[in-house]
């Protein structure tokens, strides 16, 4: 086994990972619900198909993490580092994602439902497929590119409540 | 003529940014120094591509 797979497709709702290294670490297919990860960096980080759900990230670094299918439902992103991260297909409804860097995010197929997404920063973020119900957007930061890979409706709510970059 | 050579201009810059753009993408670096590096310029790239929009 790698090293670096010690965490994979395990329950790590008791785990404190105050002392523990993680970035590029594999943690996919795990239970995190509601783990405490602030202004933690763990980029590289793959935690596809991992249960987020309730867990703190806000103010951390996920540069290139994979997400995927990850169920992110009422996880706390705020102020996160989104960078290039991997969303595609992951649950996000009701997540806080206000004042989040999502510069060139793929959240193809997401499901965005009640997601909190003011202040944040949709450059180049990819929502193809993606569920925008009732996203609040406002004074979010968004380019042409963003307004090209989202919904009729959803952009009309962008262009009303967003800013153009 | 003059409104000719500018648009042949423009033409060219604009492949050359979309050139970077490819090339920033299929170059993805993984330390975080790197990575606010090719935010920085990648940032930079879209920026003058959105006057092309």
């Amino acid at each position: 086994m790698n090293p670096s797979d010690v965490f994979r497709k395990r329950d790590l709702t008791k785990i404190n990972f105050e002392y523990e290294e993680l970035i590029g670490r594999d943690l996919s297919d795990s239970n995190m619900k509601g783990a405490i990860l602030k202004k933690r960096d763990i980029h590289n980080a793959d935690l596809s198909c991992t249960d987020l759900t309730e867990a703190d990230l806000s103010d951390s670094i996920l540069f290139y993490v994979k997400l995927r299918g990850a169920d992110m439902r009422r996880i706390n992103l705020s102020n996160a580092k989104l960078w290039d991260t991997e969303l595609y297909g992951a649950d996000l409804k009701d997540a806080n994602l206000s004042g989040a860097d999502l510069f060139y995010t793929d959240l193809r197929n997401a499901d965005l439902e009640d997601a909190n997404l003011s202040g944040a920063n949709l450059r180049h973020a990819n929502f193809d497929g993606a569920a925008l119900t009732s996203v609040n957007f406002t004074n979010a930061n968004y380019d042409s590119h963003t307004l090209k890979t989202i919904s009729h409706e959803a952009k009309m709510e962008l262009i009303k409540h967003g800013k153009p970059w | 003529m003059v409104h000719e050579n500018a648009k042949r201009s423009d033409v060219k810059r604009h492949q050359e940014l979309l050139k970077q753009k490819k090339e920033l993408e299929d170059n993805r670096p993984h330390g975080v120094e790197e990575m606010r590096r090719w935010k920085h310029t990648m940032g930079k790239v879209l920026q003058e591509l959105e006057l092309f929009n």
